[in-house]
């Protein structure tokens, strides 16, 4: 091992996606060329899939009432721990992460898999080079646009593609849009959302308007994602760099 | 948010958990603790790479804490060596080990071989973790090495 190796920490950290964006592109750039510390990512990546198969996480299950192992010393943690979770994942539910603000619009974003079939990724965590398909639902016309932002405020209009003004969506049930979505080399955050409106609306507006949201908020996941007017879906995905 | 959070950190922290306990069910206990306990402070964690060392700090508290209360080590018994030294033949059995840090030297000197011999971690991270300097972490490693003889002595190693 060099002195140039990534240290446990900082591996562990890279792993997880806590570091900070230079850090994490001098990781990148030195596992590429590092045998050792491939070997190490890889290896880590391998003991978590292993545990979350042999530890998955607790589930609330009716019957069972939870199907966490639970002994008498810890069952005041457990409790504690299940509420957490319901209280996380109500306020994820009504605020959160893949949320729907308002109207009859709805809009379900799906992963096109190697083999070509099309999937609905449970997790946020997505690789470069995937390609992402989304479909809607709506009960009457609606202008509508499609916009990415990533964490350092950058933002990229995919419907409509090169127009100043919204597009018209017809109404229908699962409809597909046009054409599917690669996803670029960017590591990191990333909120994909969905604008609806009855009313014709210039894009730019949309785009200051998420600006302005995610500066004042100073992160994606603390960001507001409404704006008044508009009926906004968004889809919070976290990019990772694929472990070969 | 609750799902990805234990994608992210189930596994760092039950190998933390593992390295100390030494048992693999009183390591899943101590996750659910820690796991448990992240949840509650992840919002307040604005500096995201907070969150390994508060995992190895926090993981470290969960499972001394359950030694203490136990006053020895539960679950099945686990023979796996650690090094202890430069010298390769120099090891002493994990939880002999442990058990040793726990009784015998205050919190710097434990911190200090914990992630010395058992994390096997560089100065810098333990720096990071503990916040001791680098002269600290080799002074309490010294006061380490110069008990170690009546260590070894009282374990039947020499």
């Amino acid at each position: 091992m060099s002195e140039q190796c990534v240290s446990k920490l900082e591996l562990m950290a890279y792993f997880s996606g806590d570091i900070n964006e230079v850090r994490r592109h001098e990781i990148a750039l030195h596992i590429d060329q590092c045998s050792e510390c491939s070997a190490s990512l890889e290896s880590l990546s391998l003991k978590q899939q292993q545990f979350l198969e042999k530890y998955p996480i607790p589930k609330v299950d009716n019957k069972k009432k939870v199907s966490l192992r639970i002994n008498t010393r810890f069952f005041a943690i457990a409790a504690s721990l299940l509420l957490a979770v319901t209280a996380v994942l109500y306020v994820q539910m009504n605020n959160g992460i893949h949320e729907r603000i308002k109207g009859a619009e709805k809009i379900e974003m799906f992963v096109l898999s190697d083999k070509n079939t099309v999937e609905k990724r449970t997790s946020t965590v997505y690789y470069p080079g995937e390609r992402i398909q989304f479909s809607y639902s709506s009960s009457g016309e609606k202008y509508f646009m499609l916009m990415s932002m990533d964490e350092t405020g950058k933002t990229y209009v995919y419907f409509p593609s090169g127009d100043s003004v919204a597009m018209l969506l017809k109404k229908g049930a699962g409809v597909p849009l046009s054409r599917s979505i690669e996803l670029d080399n960017y590591i990191g955050m990333e909120v994909y959302m969905a604008v609806f409106s009855d009313n014709r609306f210039i894009i730019n507006d949309v785009v200051s308007g998420m600006k302005t949201a995610l500066y004042r908020a100073g992160s994606l996941e603390r960001m507001s994602k409404t704006l008044s007017g508009y009926s906004i879906e968004s889809f919070l995905i976290e990019k990772r760099q694929r472990i070969q | 948010m609750v799902e990805d959070l234990y994608k992210k950190y189930g596994y760092i922290i039950f190998e933390r958990c593992y390295n100390i306990v030494r048992c693999e069910h009183d390591a899943h206990d101590a996750t659910q603790i820690v796991f448990m306990r992240l949840l509650e402070k992840y919002d307040t964690l604005k500096d995201r790479e907070q969150v390994i060392p508060w995992i190895f700090v926090t993981a470290r508290n969960c499972c001394f804490n359950m030694l203490r209360d136990n006053k020895k080590f539960i679950g099945a018994e686990c023979s796996d060596e650690i090094g202890i030294s430069d010298r390769i033949d120099e090891k002493i059995n994990a939880r002999q080990l442990i058990s040793l840090l726990f009784k015998n030297f205050d919190r710097n000197v434990r911190d200090a071989v914990l992630y010395t011999y058992v994390e096997q971690l560089e100065q810098k991270d333990i720096q990071k973790i503990t916040g001791q300097s680098p002269a600290t972490i080799r002074r309490n490693m010294k006061k380490f090495k110069d008990y170690l003889p009546s260590i070894k002595k009282r374990l039947g190693l020499v």
